[in-house]
């Protein structure tokens, strides 16, 4: 599946239900909690978590407890915010998608 | 060779082949990289733990990673902005903290002049510059101080960003002191006109040595105390 334009959200919502985690448990959550649908290729999340890092919405440090160093990443206050922002986006679009297929979306 | 080596090749050959394409992506590539290894070992040991030979696991963990050169290309396309953002916020500083550097060497000339009680308007005109220059640099400051508050422009600076404002205020001082001073001879000015010159170039090498003396001595302390922490 497509997810361009969809990433940020489900990022951010995946870290929101997961809290403070790593970017190979958030890959793996994310593909969990959507039943296997996002099946996207794993690296590609990096890029993103680093852009809505840049952006101020979610905040990282390395992490020492682990075997590895790992760079943990958690939701801020603005990207809690963000993510009512772009639930409303979607909201609209998939209910301007619907209307548009008919009721078949 | 044994199957193991032989193994760790597959994650080993990715990193490898990611790092060459991460290339000039600074402490964002390290990263990049440091996290794609924790991924892939993570996924393989996974794949291991659920009953898959290592050789396979990782073969799947690499696969599902994705392609190298597509994922430094994002990885470029998200810093580019940074990249530049950072490059503006030193440059700012660098012309501030340099125009303060060139205003202090006026007016340092231009106390010594009043002191020594020779030409009042020699003395008021550098004076005159060096409140200028002073004035540009406290608004280009103030402007790059704002632009930070606001999350326009990054806060970090270089370490060498007095030393490069230092050196910039020594250009300023011969290009825009010198080199009219050396042209106006032909038409034979005054010496007191050479003399404030000289006084302002002084006090721009001065200065050069003095931040070039100062970022060491700070290196030095920051090096001995990262010593004493470790």
């Amino acid at each position: 599946m497509d997810l361009r334009g969809h990433l940020d959200l489900l990022i951010l919502a995946t870290l929101r239900h997961a809290g403070p985690v790593h970017g190979y448990a958030l890959i793996t959550a994310l593909r969990e909690r959507s039943g296997g649908a996002f099946d996207l290729p794993e690296g590609t999340v990096y890029p993103a978590l680093h852009r809505l890092e840049s952006d101020g919405l979610i905040s990282s440090e390395w992490s020492t407890d682990a075997p590895r160093r790992r760079r943990t990443y958690r939701l801020t206050a603005e990207g809690a915010a963000a993510i009512a922002v772009k639930q409303r986006e979607w909201t609209v679009f998939q209910r301007g998608m619907r209307a548009v297929l008919g009721g078949t979306a | 060779m044994s199957t193991e080596q032989h193994v760790e090749q597959h994650v080993e050959r990715y990193l490898d082949d990611l790092f060459d394409r991460l290339g000039g992506q600074g402490a964002a590539g390290r990263r990049m990289l440091d996290e794609a290894g924790d991924h892939l070992r993570s996924s393989a040991a996974e794949l291991v733990a659920a009953g898959l030979p290592q050789a396979e696991a990782e073969r799947r963990a690499v696969a599902a990673f994705g392609e190298s050169g597509r994922i430094a290309g994002l990885l470029r396309e998200v810093h580019r902005g940074t990249r530049r953002a950072a490059a503006a916020s030193t440059g700012l500083a660098i012309a501030g903290w340099a125009l303060v550097m060139l205003a202090g060497a006026h007016l340092f000339a231009s106390l010594a002049l009043s002191m020594w009680g020779t030409s009042v308007p020699i003395m008021r005109q550098t004076a005159t510059t060096g409140a200028v220059q002073l004035l540009v640099a406290v608004v280009v400051l103030c402007g790059r101080f704002a632009a930070v508050k606001v999350g326009w422009l990054p806060s970090a600076t270089s370490v060498h960003t007095t030393t490069a404002a230092a050196v910039a205020a020594l250009l300023g001082v011969a290009l825009l002191v010198d080199l009219p001073l050396a042209a106006a001879q032909l038409w034979d000015m005054t010496g007191l006109w050479r003399l404030a010159a000289a006084l302002t170039t002084l006090f721009a090498i001065v200065n050069v040595l003095v931040v070039a003396v100062a970022n060491r001595a700070a290196r030095r302390t920051s090096a001995a105390q990262a010593t004493a922490r470790a």
